[in-house]
């Protein structure tokens, strides 16, 4: 089908580019109304009134807002989701750009180590969860049996307040595939010529790093870090299938306290406005990490 | 395009050969022990998935299990209690048409994006991107209270209806970026051709976004085929439950879960999209090279 002989008579080639723009973005402009702008006012309205799932939501003002300030959990759970946030994103952000620095040579044996360095982010969360669940139980673990083998005190890992945090965070390491992936298209895409460049003046691996590598990967740094904090600030399955956000509630991070709100206490109306809070809270960091791109961030000389 | 900065030192000046060669050495050291680190994981799935009932956690471990029992392979397909059969068909349901619908439409997008003028177009993309950061749980509740209205909130209707409307905003973004990488110069040609717009994106500039489609393909089957959220939601009836419902239906009860047929069955989920990946590994890469993610 060809769109463009349904306008029998244009007026001029722009208004029929132009009616041609919005076709071709249609699916797009419905879904956008239906799918995300809609249920983004709906959570909006939602969060001014009291809305047990029974009965009809009720106005009630600020209410809910007003009442978060005083909510112990929730202070909780922005103070685990900010430590949570900041530590996930430098693993995802650095050790995949070191990782994918490794990766990007040829030779024997490279897409093997590749494939492998991506594989574990394909399994799926309620089996990682499963295996990690067992590998380091306290009493039957695997990693307790070595710890405890070569002499090392056995640990508490998940059943601990003070591990379960720090445990989590670092289990993000075998999740960061797709931020490895980027990095790697992203080394393949610096000139080689470069490089020959600065070899020929002499300089080592730290310094073809720090004058090359960095500065033409830095807007590809830039979405890694946006695309982590998005993904950070939203974690939710680790933390509802290992620890339930226990114990002691050191694991409970936001989305899983507004998962609990919603579908265990049934208050739809302050779950939406703890949601509203994140995606705010979400659109700030984002936009603050924006506004500093333009200090540490190199574009070719190529204008849109 | 090969930035294959390992084989120059030699012409290092001040670095002698012994250094270049100590230095790759190091890295081909250090790959390998990331990639040990990294398959950790994978290996202890293995162990759980061959190991006998109840052996699992048998102390103290062997680097083998013992017994190993091949048998698991068609016992985690049989399931304990249902055949996971239908699971198998209806993820593939989901997965196939969800990503079929998602690349579709974010092609048509990221085209009108990248190429045609409309009023509004800047902002809208504006709006497009701003909905990266979108957190799912915010949209949740009102979309199933949506589809609660209009008597559509079971099944895989839900999960895949909305996919078919401009799939993900990072889809959208990832192939606008593909196609403002592309001269005007082929769209000039195809409208001298007499080529409208329709038939210039699905003629001309498709084929050459084989890549790109291929890596976002990848990605978004592999999300879908994962999903279990989704699913909980909306797939709540036996004939429309996806694989992973199966899997933990199966082989998760509380009263007596297998956890070698749980660890089988997740395995066997992997691997389709695994050997997809490796056979596709070279244009996956390149997909990304192309989206000018890495040239913006």
């Amino acid at each position: 089908m060809d769109f463009s002989n349904l306008i029998r008579n244009p007026r001029s080639s722009r208004s029929r580019e132009a009616l041609a723009g919005y076709l071709f973005a249609a699916p797009w402009l419905i879904g956008l109304a239906v799918f995300q702008i809609g249920p983004l006012l709906a959570s909006f309205a939602y969060s001014f009134t009291d809305y047990p799932i029974i009965a009809k939501p009720k106005f009630i003002g600020m209410d809910n807002y007003s009442r978060m300030l005083g909510d112990k959990l929730f202070l909780t759970s922005i103070r685990v989701t900010l430590t949570y946030t900041v530590f996930s994103v430098l693993i995802y952000v650095v050790a995949s750009l070191f990782l994918a620095m490794l990766c990007n040579r040829s030779g024997q044996g490279v897409g093997l180590v590749r494939l492998l360095v991506f594989l574990p982010s394909l399994i799926p969360p309620f089996a990682a969860a499963v295996l990690w669940g067992w590998m380091f139980n306290t009493d039957f673990g695997i990693v307790n049996y070595v710890l405890t083998s070569i002499g090392l005190p056995q640990q508490g890992f998940f059943q601990s307040p003070s591990q379960a945090l720090p445990l989590t965070i670092i289990l993000g390491f075998w999740g960061m595939g797709s931020a490895f992936l980027i990095y790697l298209s992203g080394l393949q895409s610096v000139p080689t010529d470069l490089y020959d460049a600065i070899v020929i003046d002499g300089a080592g691996l730290l310094r073809k790093f720090w004058h090359i590598t960095l500065p033409m990967l830095s807007p590809v740094i830039l979405f890694n870090t946006i695309i982590g904090i998005v993904i950070s600030f939203q974690v939710f399955d680790l933390a509802w299938l290992l620890t339930r956000g226990g114990p002691a509630n050191s694991t409970l991070v936001w989305v899983l306290y507004i998962y609990r709100t919603a579908f265990e206490q049934f208050e739809m109306g302050y779950s939406s406005a703890l949601a509203v809070v994140l995606f705010m809270t979400v659109a700030l960091t984002a936009g603050v990490i924006f506004r500093t791109s333009r200090w540490w961030v190199y574009y070719e000389a190529k204008i849109d | 395009m090969k930035a294959n900065n390992r084989s120059l030192p030699q012409r290092n000046r001040n670095s002698p050969e012994t250094s270049a060669v100590y230095n790759s050495r190091i890295i081909v050291a250090l790959s390998f022990l990331v990639a040990i680190i990294m398959i950790l994981p994978i290996y202890y799935m293995l162990y759980l998935s061959f190991s006998a009932r109840g052996k699992e956690f048998a102390f103290p471990p062997t680097v083998i299990p013992k017994p190993f029992v091949v048998g698991n392979i068609v016992q985690a397909m049989k399931g304990d209690t249902l055949p996971l059969w239908p699971n198998f068909r209806n993820s593939l349901t989901y997965a196939g048409l969800a990503t079929i619908g998602a690349l579709l439409t974010e092609s048509m997008v990221g085209f009108a994006f990248a190429r045609l003028r409309f009023p509004g177009r800047k902002i809208l993309f504006g709006i497009t991107v701003g909905m990266l950061i979108m957190p799912f749980v915010v949209t949740l509740i009102p979309r199933f209270l949506l589809f609660k209205q209009f008597n559509m909130a079971s099944g895989l209707t839900p999960l895949i209806l909305p996919v078919w409307f401009g799939g993900s905003p990072y889809g959208i973004f990832l192939m606008r970026q593909f196609f403002m990488s592309i001269p005007y110069q082929i769209d000039e040609a195809a409208k001298l051709d007499g080529a409208g717009p329709w038939r210039t994106l699905w003629l001309i500039l498709m084929p050459q976004a084989l890549p790109v489609l291929v890596a976002l393909g990848m990605l978004h089957f592999a999300y879908f085929w994962n999903d279990l959220l989704g699913p909980l939601i909306y797939a709540q009836k036996q004939d429309s439950k996806v694989l992973t419902q199966g899997i933990i239906f199966n082989f998760m009860s509380n009263w007596s879960p297998t956890w070698n047929l749980f660890m089988m069955a997740s395995l066997l989920m992997i691997l389709p999209v695994a050997i997809v990946f490796l056979i596709l590994q070279r244009r996956f890469r390149q997909g990304f090279l192309f989206s000018g993610l890495g040239g913006r």
